[in-house]
């Protein structure tokens, strides 16, 4: 089986000359199980398909929408002029005249099979898919420009992943069962991008999405002696003491710092974790016998590191100044001189809380978790039953959502509620739900 | 997105080519018209800069680049800015530049450049604009000004800065450029200056909500009065101009303010002979356009969705835990017009009744005091003292509460329903300006001080200052310095009280090592019998003469200002990385 599509696409985005794109796909298909060769093997695997396709699409945000022409954004001010709002026109961007299509070039491997009489599902995918072309600020520039940098297509990501899926299904006397796994995995990578000075401040090449740059903690400073000896730190703040936060000195100029904040020199950082949730799974587990049925399903992340900025007060207990500082019981450990092995350093109720909170080894989070999403039991009573009650149907059920989590994560935090326009875990939460019902059809 | 490729497969080749082909017909076909319709919302510039209109519409927008209050302050605007000096505190905690707590990753940074950038796009297109050149003129004029306007907050917080003329493109030369010397680029201040100057029209324009002639010439004096001085008492230090004395700038702050003394075109000091209210009534008004004195201000309209929260922040109750400090108190001359050291007036600190009998009145006109009217709806409701225990939010922490840009009207008390107008430029400061440049420069005259300070001394009934005639004060800030030139600081100090000049002059002075370095900002003397609920060491705390001492326990060594740095912010390291031709870095970062 095969097959072949194109597409020919233009947008008002684009200036006239960039406007059009040609966006070809092919795939195939091979269905070996059909083949006479594969009889022997049928009677294990019935079904052994194999797929592959490679295709390109066009790829445009609409807030790139004209960006091409100088425009001057009409608005009102709220500088009244004799008591009435004035109209307004203001600044244009820096216009970005050569921006055309992003191609999203996407490769994809496959196979489907089926074995011991459909009983146990497979299917397998990997892919890659490259976005060239991408679009982004032609460079890191400086704010003298008083604008933002022009757009164009400078830059190439590549994201490659696979997904799993398996099911069986199955029967022992009079109970039946099924199991059900899913498994999804990508990472992401910056291929170009135009950042020669390779800036933290914007993607870089050969960056992974996600990735954590972070001190490493050496622990406390249990004296001002031991402040004296090592490097310092007074581009975080002016004054240290114990119960303070001592971060490795990694590139040993007795100064801890953020370099010239560039890969190549990112002074006393380094990656300390990843962001990106690897390894998404879900369990599914479904059994029944006579009227009971019992449904449990699992979903997790199997790696993923958290680092919460240094105002979040979840986190920390504190924010840096005296507003919006909730502590909780787990904040109570903090370090004094009698509790020196805190998880907390010593509190500020002012900016120097900041100082403690860096983004560094010791508070970076496990993110990754099980939990177990959804479990339902229930019980359909048997016509016998239901004759005497005179009843068509009679079910009763109990159901939970959310009930266990297991998480190496910070108990403030949810694992699937991290976000938050407010600041991280400042969301509304999932919530553990219980209910227990009747169905009764009459 | 593979996901989508699989959608594809079961259509067949064949249609889809025929597809193609009927697409590729159908928007060949209507490509030239439909996808080169302009977008409606936006104006394009090919269609701009054609009438003085619209050069009007665009250079409105640089009025929000005044630093106004507005629907989202909830704080006190102007009258909570001197937080950062010595004559104000915010008890929630210490100034972070003043403890010289800034640091390069913590700074606030205001090295932006959008708003220069957009004045030069006006500056070269108004070129092709045709119509009345009286209109043309005003609104270029605007533009200068607020060149120079944007350049000048630079030169504040960074000293040398890039002096931006042009709209530059991301692959200019320029971008890369190093810093230019910070009296090169305030030359093309004043010289932007000049053009606004000449090109504006004379009088309050639109009630005093647009810029003017005179406006640009008070703002000339406030630059080169800054520079002059800055150049003046830095030199020397690593923050200095070489070769400057400052004296060539302090000519020019003294000419721009004497030329607007002499030709106010309706600007004068504002008056109505009550000298007890006039100054307080002064910052509390909604509609200032038939004001001698509010050159430039703000105004609101709560039906129409524009309020600020000022008033309900100096209403007497709620503070902010914002209060002013025993220096300002202090400065206030006694109504013979002796300082409060010599005066025989002088009631002594023991309390706000002695504190305030018997000086000038603009000290009760910026201080709340017992009894004073709280609510106009209401005369039982009258401010009794200052809370100094309790919650920071809604205490004075010094004991001495801000009553300067109150309102007695209940409403714009409430939250987001203030409505009092936002000053921005107002006359008074040309006076002090014209003052000042002509006591650094050692001519100042009899003459010139009855033009100047002594107009300000008239509205509140005040004596004169009288030249040969100053009585030396034991309390001086300025003990160094001429008796004229602490005189005229403690004119500036009092008139423009809670306005936020005070840091910039303090740096401009140099003087962070005399009042900053190693102090507290203290407070009231703390009298038992006012406040019994109070323990001092517990819940109110006090020096060792007895004046309240809020910060004693955060800054036992008081303010740790870092007078080789912390006049100037740290260029942001990304700048540097991006363009190290900004290297080096401000003295001391």
């Amino acid at each position: 089986m095969f097959e072949f599509n194109g597409r020919y696409d233009g947008s008002s985005f684009f200036k006239d000359g960039n406007r059009w794109g040609f966006f070809p796909s092919v795939s195939a298909g091979y269905n070996v199980a059909k083949e006479p060769f594969w009889a022997p093997l049928e009677s294990v695997v019935n079904n052994f398909k194999l797929r592959a396709s490679w295709g390109q699409l066009g790829n445009h945000d609409p807030e790139l929408a004209g960006l091409y022409l100088e425009r001057l954004p009409a608005s009102t001010s709220s500088w009244l002029i004799g008591g009435s709002q004035p109209n307004i026109v203001n600044s244009p961007t820096v216009v970005s005249p050569n921006l055309s299509w992003e191609t999203v070039t996407t490769t994809n491997i496959g196979l489907d099979a089926s074995l011991f009489r459909n009983r146990l599902q497979v299917n397998f995918d990997w892919f890659n898919r490259t976005t060239t072309d991408m679009i982004g600020p032609v460079g890191a520039l400086p704010l003298v420009l008083g604008s933002a940098a022009p757009r164009e297509n400078v830059g190439e990501l590549q994201t490659k992943g696979i997904e799993l899926v398996l099911s069986w299904r199955g029967q022992i006397g009079e109970v039946n069962y099924e199991i059900g796994a899913n498994l999804a995995d990508n990472q992401t990578k910056i291929i170009k991008w135009n950042n020669p000075t390779n800036s933290l401040t914007t993607f870089r090449e050969g960056q992974q999405l996600g990735d954590i740059w972070g001190y490493e903690t050496v622990g406390y400073f249990e004296s001002d002696a031991a402040v004296t000896a090592a490097a310092t730190q007074t581009q975080f703040f002016p004054r240290w003491g114990p119960g303070d936060i001592q971060y490795a000195d990694l590139d040993g100029d007795g100064d801890i710092n953020i370099g010239e904040n560039t890969s190549d020199n990112p002074g006393d950082r380094r990656i300390i974790g990843n962001s990106n949730p690897r390894y998404s799974y879900g369990i599914n587990l479904k059994t029944s016998y006579k009227g009971l049925q019992l449904a449990v399903l699992f979903q997790g992340v199997g790696k993923r590191d958290i680092a919460f900025n240094e105002n979040t007060n979840l986190m920390f207990g504190f924010r840096g100044n005296r507003w919006q500082n909730n502590v909780s019981q787990a904040h109570l450990d903090y370090w004094t001189p009698e509790n020196t092995n805190a998880y907390f350093p010593k509190p500020y109720l002012n900016a120097q809380h900041k100082k403690n909170t860096r983004v560094q080894t010791k508070y970076l989070q496990d993110a990754s978790y099980i939990r177990m999403k959804n479990i339902q039991l229930s019980y359909n009573f048997p016509k016998p039953v239901l004759d005497n009650l005179g009843l068509d149907s009679f079910k009763v059920f109990f159901s939970g959502e959310n009930l266990i989590t297991i998480t190496n994560l910070f108990e403030n935090f949810d694992p699937e509620a991290l976000g938050g326009s407010w600041g991280s875990g400042k969301i509304y939460p999932l919530q553990k739900v219980i209910s227990v019902g009747l169905n009764i059809g009459i | 997105m593979y996901k989508i490729m699989k959608t594809y497969k079961i259509m067949k080749t064949y249609i889809n080519i025929i597809k193609l082909c009927l697409v590729v017909v159908f928007l060949s076909g209507c490509q030239e018209d439909f996808l080169d319709r302009p977008d409606l919302d936006d104006i394009s510039s090919d269609n701009f800069w054609k009438t003085p209109t619209d050069l009007g519409l665009y250079v409105t927008q640089f009025y929000s680049g005044f630093p106004a209050w507005g629907n989202n302050t909830w704080n006190a605007g102007i009258y909570w800015v001197d937080q950062n000096a010595d004559t104000e505190i915010n008890g929630g905690q210490p100034n972070v530049r003043l403890r010289g707590d800034n640091t390069i990753n913590s700074s606030i940074s205001n090295w932006t450049f959008s708003r220069i950038r957009a004045v030069n796009v006006m500056l070269e297109n108004f070129g092709t604009v045709v119509g009345s050149q009286d209109q043309i003129d005003r609104y270029v004029g605007e533009a200068y000004f607020f060149r120079a306007y944007f350049h000048f907050r630079l030169v504040q917080s960074y000293g040398d800065v890039p002096w931006v003329s042009s709209v530059l493109s991301p692959s200019d030369a320029e971008l890369m450029s190093p810093r230019m010397p910070r009296n090169q680029v305030v030359d093309n201040i004043l010289a932007d200056l000049d053009q606004a100057i000449n090109l504006m029209p004379t009088g309050k324009q639109s009630g005093g909500n647009r810029l003017c002639k005179e406006i640009a010439l008070l703002f000339k004096s406030r630059v080169a009065l800054y520079e002059g001085t800055w150049n003046k008492y830095h030199a020397g230090t690593d923050f200095g101009v070489s070769g400057s004395d400052g004296s060539g700038y302090l000519t020019i702050a003294a000419n721009a303010a004497e030329e607007l003394i002499n030709n106010p075109s309706g600007f004068s000091i504002y008056g109505t002979n009550n000298p007890n209210t006039d100054y307080w009534s002064l910052f509390n008004q909604v509609d200032y356009s038939g004001n001698s004195e509010m050159m430039l201000w703000k105004g609101f309209n709560a039906d129409g969705g524009f309020f600020h929260n000022v008033n309900l922040r100096l209403n007497g109750g709620d503070t902010g835990g914002v209060s002013i400090t025993k220096t300002l108190v202090d400065s206030y001359l006694c109504t013979d017009g002796d300082p409060i050291g010599v005066s025989a007036l002088y009631q002594g600190d023991a309390g706000l009744i002695n504190v305030s009998t018997d000086r000038d009145p603009r000290l009760s006109q910026t201080m709340w005091l017992p009894g004073q009217l709280i609510n106009s709806a209401d005369p039982t409701n009258t401010f009794i003292l200052p809370e100094v225990s309790g919650v920071v939010e809604s205490i004075a922490p010094t004991g001495y509460q801000i009553r300067k840009g109150s309102s007695t009207v209940p409403s714009y008390q409430e939250q987001k329903a203030g409505e009092t107008g936002n000053p921005i430029f107002r006359f008074a400061e040309a006076l002090l300006n014209f003052a000042e440049a002509k006591a650094e420069l050692g001519t100042i005259s009899q003459t010139d001080l009855d033009k100047s300070v002594n107009e300000l001394r008239d509205r509140v009934n005040m004596p004169h200052l009288v030249i040969l005639n100053i009585a030396p004060d034991p309390n001086w800030l300025f003990p160094t310095l001429t008796p004229i030139i602490n005189e005229v600081r403690r004119e500036r100090a009092v008139e423009l009280a809670v306005e936020g000049h005070r840091f910039f002059d303090l740096s401009r002075w140099a003087v962070m090592d005399d009042l900053i370095v190693g102090k507290r900002p203290k407070g009231a003397f703390f009298v038992q019998a006012d406040y019994p609920d109070s323990v001092p060491g517990v819940n109110v705390l006090l020096d060792s003469n007895g004046y309240i001492d809020f910060f004693q326990s955060q800054i036992p060594n008081g303010y740790e200002f870092d007078v080789n740095r912390d006049y100037l912010l740290p260029i942001p390291l990304n700048e540097l990385t991006l363009n190290p031709n900004l290297k080096p870095n401000n003295p001391g970062w």
